[in-house]
């Protein structure tokens, strides 16, 4: 039988702040634990929190990217449960009156575009970290992750399909880069996603018992966990039975969900404002500026591409997949004015250097500018684009420029006629047996006699050149 | 209000207290004397009045983004408190999760 | 006149004048703590060393410079123990947190210390601050200088009123500032909400504990208020304590008298009432009647807020970062053993009630309906200061409880029935005896508009030159 997969995604995304959310301490990774602690973030008596306005400022430019309602006028409250991570006992979050509501993302998908609803985006603190000692005889905290501030993105139970859910984390992890809210590396833990799920017959419009996935830690793994609980849920119903509702976790070495607990986290946290914090009050203004100061996100951008540069649909997904590498094309195409030719060397090459290299692509010294001039350089016949590829990759081990390589190194193309054909004539001189071959038909005979023309020159020469001058002499 | 026995074993457990028998029986006792002295407000018309959730806070009070690391000797302070603190982690019994 | 007789601004002035050091005056309290405070039982901890040191370095400042920048030089200091303090325990009353030293200094302590305040000791307190008697405390009950029998309320108000130190720095939600400073026959002020900072003091009721202050003479308040209010930028709920709003003493005031709506007073605080009326009248200020409505569901609502608070605030206490904790081996039983065996049987009666006025079924019922009651008794303030200067309340509902008396905790909750709609109000309060009567102090609370406590200091010190009140303490 056909079920109707109804999903809805629950994200935490960490905000890019220097800070934490309710303290000074800063916001950043570190390898020793406990350094990033102060006496607030560990809840000693007596603390109060103070509330980091950038991060507000984040948590808005995530909700208008989002389309939300903002809410002009919200509160923080306390979600009380114990956990040893969690120092005050309790969790400052948005339970009453989230910062953004009723929101919007538009995905696209195969059979086209797709909107998912966003019920809400809250902000909320983060929880320290558990480490467990291997011989398992105790557990340890700590707590530089305590206080880090965090918006959580609910969606609509709109999301039909595996993929649908894939797509959706790619698209908000896109937009909340381009927004400079968060780099939203799973691997990391700055973005981290549970996911609901339940079937129903076609045509239905009754929820069918809900199911909660978590433990996944990359989006292949949101995909799998789905299509795992797809088919086993269906399964149960086509037998009859009903879905027990449960949370399950995924387990990505068995490449199963397995029970954590029956019946889903319904914990009452007797939620309540805190008495310690002020509301947060936005005023028009700012709302504004923040809209106008939104990014073009990466669904206009390769439209923009496609449109403006005619570039290819593949190509302009793979630049703005990374808001860096985006800019980078960009500036490139302030001084140089094919996109198309700068879009293959930015996807090849400098890509596969920038990976090999692990670096950021904001970090890499080959800058914008050192590109336009490498690519001006072969444009311009100065040097071959095989040698460009070389100069690529000298400039990104040495940092100077693909001038000056090509300067000292002496990299520049041979054009000239007379010198060419001297070389020519002396290649075709010393194998007679491939010219003999090609003049009987083996055409593949002259690749090689290139070749050691090219060997010849160490690669510098024209090979435009150097083809029709062969060919002419060989046909003489 | 009042609380049975199931419902203060349940209370008990979310606040994360041990209470003997003597100090359950009067817990439950407690909540029904509460029960009793708190009628009155639950009887109060209370319709179209808005909460009041502090008596301070002009508006929005809230701090620049500014890191700050505390001092070494602050920590230490701050650790030594513990002496469950051990080789930079706090320790506690194993958690299964 | 004795040094202990002697006001903030008196001891002040005989430092600079040479009369004594600093270092001699703390060393006359250290004396009377040793030989007193055994049978008062005011302050939990005292370090005769530090204190001693602390008063050196005053007196070296004062020697090497100028001495009115210390405008508190000789002042001796009882800061109740749920307000941290570097280098002492901070106890909260509780076996909890029995050996926790302080990693920071409070804001309101800090700016004491550098106006050249010395604190000599950290003052008893019900556990976790929850309540107005001290019964609760691990550390025993404090007993009333003027009656060793019954209760003072407070540890840093026995400690002003026995002399032991000159000014107390406590912590007032229900009204332990306000009921223990007339117990025990001195004066207690709880400032305006927002006024004085409460970063580094461990609160149980975050939304309507103050910081309050405790002295023999009302004037000391204005000094306190100068140096010590003021917006904390560690302090988010504080504000910028507009210091001097103008009183002019030809004015013609009027004070607000609440129609009566508290049958079961003690008659004696009747006449604590009846006293205060006449002294005003005598000084010139009208008198006018004015109607609280929802007084006495103030009490009501209050609890309900305070429990649930306590429920959240008192969970921090697990034994992980600081305190006392139990390792039985597995994470359950060190949560329910370490906060078991720790907090006493009030603080687990208002945690497990917090959780259960919070819980889902009871929440809109009890806890929301507190908030909006909040808010009536809040309006009724307001409404009646409209058309008045200040008001004048009942404080105490009787006399101190007596030390073995056991009384229901109801009871206890009771007893805060003139405090605590004030302390939902937000507005300052200046309690003082007025009357005595059976050799124990009979008071009142004056309660001004927000940001008033200068003028509340100018009619209490107009009361306290002609009230009858005369006691001294016992000790």
């Amino acid at each position: 039988m056909n079920y109707q997969v109804v999903i809805g995604m629950e994200v935490h995304v960490e905000l890019h702040t220097e800070s934490k959310l309710f303290c000074s301490c800063p916001n950043s990774f570190s390898s020793q634990p406990n350094t990033n602690v102060c006496e607030v973030c560990l809840g000693f008596p007596g603390t109060m929190p103070l509330l980091n306005s950038y991060a507000v400022k984040q948590a808005l430019k995530a909700c208008l990217a989002l389309n939300c309602e903002v809410a002009m006028h919200s509160r923080f409250d306390r979600k009380n449960y114990f956990y040893p991570d969690i120092p005050k006992g309790y969790q400052i979050s948005q339970y009453y009156i989230p910062l953004g509501s009723n929101g919007v993302m538009e995905i696209e998908t195969e059979s086209g575009q797709k909107r998912v609803g966003i019920t809400r985006v809250h902000m909320e603190e983060d929880a320290g970290k558990l480490v467990h000692a291997p011989a398992g005889d105790y557990s340890m905290v700590d707590y530089n992750r305590a206080g880090v501030p965090l918006i959580e993105i609910v969606s609509e139970p709109d999301i039909r399909s595996s993929e649908e859910a894939r797509l959706y984390l790619e698209n908000l992890k896109s937009m909340m880069q381009y927004a400079g809210v968060s780099d939203c590396k799973m691997e990391e833990g700055s973005l981290r996603c549970d996911s609901n799920i339940s079937l129903r017959p076609m045509g239905s419009t009754a929820y069918g018992s809900k199911v909660e996935l978590k433990n996944m830690n990359s989006f292949r793994a949101v995909e799998k966990a789905l299509e795992f609980e797809i088919d086993r849920q269906s399964k149960i119903l086509d037998k009859g039975e009903e879905v027990i509702p449960q949370t399950r976790r995924w387990d990505e070495t068995k490449e199963e969900t397995i029970l954590m607990r029956d019946k889903l986290e319904a914990h009452d946290y007797r939620c309540f404002v805190d008495p310690e914090l002020a509301p947060v009050d936005l005023n028009i203004s700012l709302i504004e500026e923040t809209k106008s100061n939104m990014p073009e996100f990466a669904g206009e951008k390769i439209k923009r591409y496609v449109n403006e540069y005619g570039l290819p649909q593949y190509d302009a997904g793979v630049i703005t997949a990374d808001p860096d590498l985006a800019n980078y094309f960009e500036e490139c195409l302030q001084k140089y004015p094919h996109p198309k030719n700068l879009s293959n060397w930015l996807m090849g090459d400098f890509l596969s250097l920038v990976n090999a290299e692990g670096s950021d692509i904001k970090d890499v010294t080959f800058k914008p500018n050192y590109m336009v001039e490498l690519l001006k350089l072969i444009d311009n016949g100065d040097i071959s684009g095989k040698i460009g590829k070389e100069v690529l990759e000298k400039s990104f081990q040495s940092g100077k420029s693909p001038g000056n390589i090509v300067e000292e190194e002496g990299m520049q193309q041979i054009s000239d006629e007379s010198q060419l054909e001297e070389i020519v004539d002396r290649v075709i001189e010393d194998n007679p047996s491939s010219v003999n071959d090609y003049k009987s038909g083996k055409k593949k005979a002259m690749g090689y006699l290139v070749g050691q023309i090219m060997k010849a020159t160490s690669g510098k020469a024209n090979p435009q050149l150097v083809n029709e001058l062969l060919q002419k002499k060989l046909d003489e | 209000m009042k609380l049975n026995q199931d419902e203060l074993d349940m209370l008990l457990q979310t606040v994360k207290i041990e209470a003997n028998e003597e100090e359950a029986t009067k817990l439950q006792n407690d909540s029904i004397k509460l029960e009793d002295w708190f009628a009155s407000i639950e009887e109060m018309n209370t319709e179209e009045v808005a909460p009041t959730f502090y008596n301070y806070y002009g508006g929005n009070v809230q701090r620049e983004d500014n890191p700050r690391v505390a001092s070494e000797e602050k920590k230490k302070k701050l650790f030594n408190i513990a002496e469950n603190f051990k080789e930079g982690f706090y320790r506690v019994p194993p958690i299964i999760e | 006149m004795k040094s202990e007789d002697m006001s903030i601004e008196e001891t002040v002035k005989a430092i600079s004048n040479n009369e004594f050091t600093t270092e001699e005056v703390l060393e006359r309290k250290l004396s009377r703590i040793k030989s007193i405070d055994e049978q008062v039982n005011a302050l939990v901890s005292c370090n005769p060393e530090k204190v001693l040191q602390n008063a050196k370095e005053v007196d070296t400042k004062i020697n090497s410079g100028d001495s009115s920048a210390l405008p508190l030089a000789g002042i001796s200091i009882a800061c109740k123990d749920n307000i941290c303090v570097e280098g002492y325990s901070t106890t909260c009353g509780s076996k909890a947190l029995e050996n926790t030293p302080s990693p920071y200094t409070a804001t309101v302590v800090e700016k004491t210390i550098q106006n050249g305040g010395v604190v000599i000791g950290k003052s008893n307190l019900d556990e976790f601050g929850l309540g107005s008697t001290t019964l609760t405390s691990e550390y025993g009950c404090t007993c009333n200088p003027l009656a060793l029998d019954r209760v003072a309320g407070d540890g840093s108000a026995a400690a002003v009123a026995s002399g032991q130190a000159m000014i107390g720095i406590a912590t007032d939600a229900g009204g332990a500032v306000r009921q223990s400073a007339t117990y025990c026959g001195v004066a207690g002020l709880r400032p305006t909400a927002g006024a004085v900072s409460r970063y580094g003091v461990a609160l149980s009721t975050s939304s309507v504990s103050q910081v309050g202050f405790i002295s023999k003479y009302v004037n000391d308040f204005n000094i306190l208020m100068e140096l010590l209010a003021g917006f904390d930028p560690c302090d988010s709920s504080t504000v910028d304590f507009p210091g001097v709003l103008p009183f002019d003493k030809k004015e013609k005031l009027v004070a607000g008298i609440p129609e009566k709506t508290w049958e079961d007073m003690d008659k004696d605080q009747e006449i604590a009432l009846q006293s205060t009326r006449d002294l005003l009248n005598t000084i010139g200020i009208e008198l006018s009647s004015v109607n609280l409505p929802n007084f006495k569901a103030g009490l009501k609502a209050y609890y309900i807020l305070a429990l649930a608070e306590a429920y959240s605030n008192l969970s921090r206490f697990d034994g992980i970062r600081f305190g006392y904790h139990y390792d039985g081996g597995n994470l359950e039983d060190w949560y329910l053993k370490t906060r078991g065996k720790t907090f006493g049987e009030e603080a687990k009666r208002r945690v497990v009630m917090g959780a259960n006025i919070l819980k889902e079924g009871n929440f809109y019922d009890y806890y929301q309906k507190a908030l909006q009651v909040w808010t009536l008794v809040k309006n009724d303030f307001y409404r009646a200061l409209k058309n008045c200067d200040f008001l004048v309340l009942p404080v105490n509902r009787d006399l101190p409880t007596q030390v073995s008396e056991n009384i229901n905790f109801l009871e206890h909750y009771k007893r805060d029935e003139y405090c605590a709609p004030v302390s939902l109000a937000g507005l300052p309060s200046i309690s003082m005896p007025i009357v005595e009567k059976d050799n124990l102090p009979r008071g009142v609370q004056l309660v001004g508009k927000p940001f008033q406590e200068k003028l509340l200091v100018s009619i209490a010190t107009e009361l306290e030159a002609r009230r009858s009140y005369s006691l001294k303490s016992l000790v």
